[in-house]
């Protein structure tokens, strides 16, 4: 076993600030493995980010797609136009809710699967199986679903619970209610992939020295379950905040986030506010995501 | 001796001829109806649904009649505007757009103007709609269609009879309208006739904006694809929705009546314009032309569900029952100015935003 240290020395020893030798790549050639990546990710991601970024500190006006210049006048627009921040708060509000509620309901579900060996296949299956529709046609779904007209209201009416139609198909309640169905399988795939490998020799250890299942859970099971906690945290809370499609056909066209704005300043042309708005979303997510991880390393107690 | 003097005369007159010939082949001033036109491919910038359907009526023609292919490159008027904006490259030797979008695009420099030398069909369409595009001598683009604006409605669930914009405001229709949002035409359209109906006039903006803060509460969606709003219009859920008068035709049996307002027919227009940096100008012009043709205006007319913008197009009995639009439908169109609303778009849009939809 190598150890690091200022005052050990001999053979196996590796100083202080030096990484081990990767056994099987090592040196020059393990940036090979990169190239693959980089050809994909340099033209289609950072030369059009380049050019968002090149954009927002641009104007534009009507007939012209720009004035090549250098201005800081749509940054001004964004912090100074209470409606902007409104569209953040709003953005961060359903990015989080969203994220939350997909863990309340899928760790459960995610525990149980992970538990039982008995007819996994069959629950991961229908955990899976949403996905292989359209998520266009599942969120129109959700319209139908939610009408005044549909089968929930119906059914509602039917048994006497209610005697109008509840307006439940536009608004922030059915864009909530459409994320989450969207975006909880990828919560319970994130933390059962976690719960799957967990050494049940720690929870035996834990019993056998006379801890309680609930303290074996809060102490043992859900600690080491928090790097996939986190994961399906940050995958359906950048999901959720970056989502166009659910917010514009669920919010009938009166509830704004970063996205629905983005598209509406494309569609007049307006391109450097919408630069701008594309910024501020990756900005503002982005140190949300680091924050959230490094919380739950810190959680781990790895320490780096 | 003579006879050489002969042949080399002879051959001095024949070079002269084809020289000659050479020279004014092309000329556009010498023959209008002989202009080369390239080969194809020629590709076109639509949009998709009825659009797509009623230029793939009429393509297989053209042709026939050119051997030149036509791609179709489908995208909406603003994503069309903006790849032109882009420069170079951009593919398309016609683009369809609407008002506002055309206006866009003429003044970022990317369309070609046309003559009615070039076009001749160009005299035959209706002066209300062609005017619209006027550039100097020529045109930056033809109107090729046109469609009126209309509401629709469930008689047997609004309480009164709807004959105009004003009647949207009524308390009874409460959570039950659908209009089309910014940033687009009808939208626009839309505020411009609330600014007429509950102000000075079509530019008494302000008095627009104030009138459709007071129809919110009757505002169920503001809807981007009218498809969502019939659906729920057909369902029930929806009582009202300010679209495309040739939607509701076809929804008669379910109960829609269509009605065109009292007050004006806002109206949009499908123009088509060579663009600046086409590969094929005169196919593309010759394309344009050939959508003005009556016979062709008809076939166009049929597929998409659309007024034909030439005067004298006949329309089969069936068409024209599935159209909102008529001769007499044009003595009636609200006075729009698009170069007004495609200025304004931007800011109206974000005050849609805030004091509208929000």
């Amino acid at each position: 076993m190598s150890t690091t240290s200022a005052d050990a020395s001999g053979p196996g020893v590796i100083p202080r600030g030096r990484r081990p030798r990767d056994p099987l790549i090592g040196g020059w050639r393990r940036w090979l493995l990169a190239v693959p990546i980089a050809v994909v990710t340099i033209p289609l991601l950072i030369v059009p980010l380049a050019g968002i970024v090149r954009a927002a500190f641009d104007r534009q006006t009507f007939g012209a797609r720009s004035e090549g210049v250098w201005t800081l006048d749509n940054w001004i627009r964004f912090v100074t136009d209470p409606f902007f921040w409104q569209a953040l708060g709003m953005t961060l509000l359903v990015g989080m809710l969203t994220a939350v509620i997909c863990f309340l309901l899928g760790f459960p579900y995610a525990f149980l699967v992970s538990r039982r060996v008995a007819w996994r296949e069959l629950q991961l299956g229908l955990l899976i199986a949403p996905l292989l529709v359209n998520m266009v046609a599942r969120v129109y779904g959700w319209q139908v679903l939610l009408a005044d007209s549909g089968p929930l209201n119906q059914a509602l009416l039917a048994i006497g619970v209610i005697n109008d139609p509840i307006r439940m198909q536009f608004g922030f309640g059915a864009i909530i209610v459409a994320l989450v169905h969207v975006l909880l399988p990828y919560m319970v795939l994130a933390i059962y992939a976690v719960l799957g490998t967990i050494d049940r020799s720690y929870e035996d250890a834990a019993r056998s020295l006379g801890a309680p299942r609930w303290r074996v859970f809060r102490d043992v099971t859900l600690p080491l379950a928090v790097p996939g906690i986190v994961s399906g945290f940050i995958l359906v809370f950048t999901s959720a905040a970056g989502s166009f499609l659910v917010p514009s056909v669920m919010g009938g066209g009166r509830f704004y986030t970063l996205p629905t704005l983005i598209y509406q300043y494309s569609q007049t042309l307006d391109y450097p506010l919408a630069s701008v708005i594309a910024l501020v979303l990756v900005l503002v997510t982005t140190p949300a995501i680091v924050a959230i991880q490094r919380r739950s390393l810190r959680t781990l107690g790895t320490g780096r | 001796m003579r006879k050489k003097w002969a042949i080399g005369a002879t051959s001095l007159t024949l070079t002269l001829a084809l020289g000659i010939s050479g020279c004014t082949a092309g000329d556009p001033d010498s023959d209008p109806g002989s202009i080369e036109l390239e080969e194809g491919p020629l590709t076109v910038g639509i949009w998709g649904g009825v659009w797509e359907d009623a230029i793939n009526a009429v393509i297989p023609e053209f042709t026939a009649e050119t051997g030149a292919e036509v791609i179709l490159d489908i995208s909406n008027s603003a994503d069309r505007v903006s790849l032109l904006q882009a420069g170079q490259g951009s593919g398309m030797d016609v683009a369809f757009l609407t008002p506002e979008a055309m206006i866009q695009a003429q003044m970022s420099g990317v369309l070609a103007s046309f003559t009615e030398a070039e076009v001749p069909n160009l005299a035959t369409t209706q002066p209300v709609l062609t005017d619209n595009f006027a550039d100097g001598d020529g045109f930056y683009a033809a109107p090729i269609s046109w469609t009126s604006t209309g509401i629709l409605y469930r008689e047997d669930l609004v309480p009164f009879e709807i004959t105009g914009i004003e009647d949207l405001w009524d308390p009874a229709l409460e959570g039950r309208i659908a209009i089309q949002n910014m940033p687009t035409l009808g939208a626009a359209s839309f505020l411009v006739q609330a600014s007429s109906v509950f102000g000075e006039g079509p530019d008494d903006i302000d008095a627009g904006f104030a009138a459709l803060a007071e129809l919110r509460p009757n505002i169920q969606q503001f809807y981007s694809v009218s498809s969502d709003a019939l659906a729920a219009l057909v369902a029930g859920d929806l009582w009202v929705v300010s679209t495309i008068a040739n939607q509701g035709v076809g929804l008669a049996d379910q109960g829609v009546v269509t009605i065109l307002p009292e007050e004006g027919i806002a109206y949009s227009i499908q123009a088509a314009a060579v663009t600046a940096g086409a590969d094929k100008p005169n196919l593309a012009q010759a394309f344009v032309d050939y959508l003005l043709r009556p016979d062709v205006q008809a076939v166009w007319s049929e597929a998409g569900q659309t007024g034909p913008s030439g005067v004298d197009v006949a329309l089969s009995a069936a068409a024209q029952a599935n159209i909102a639009e008529t001769p007499d439908t044009v003595e009636n169109l609200v006075d729009l100015d698009f170069p007004f609303i495609a200025e304004n778009l931007q800011t109206w849009t974000e005050r849609w935003q805030r004091e509208v939809a929000n």
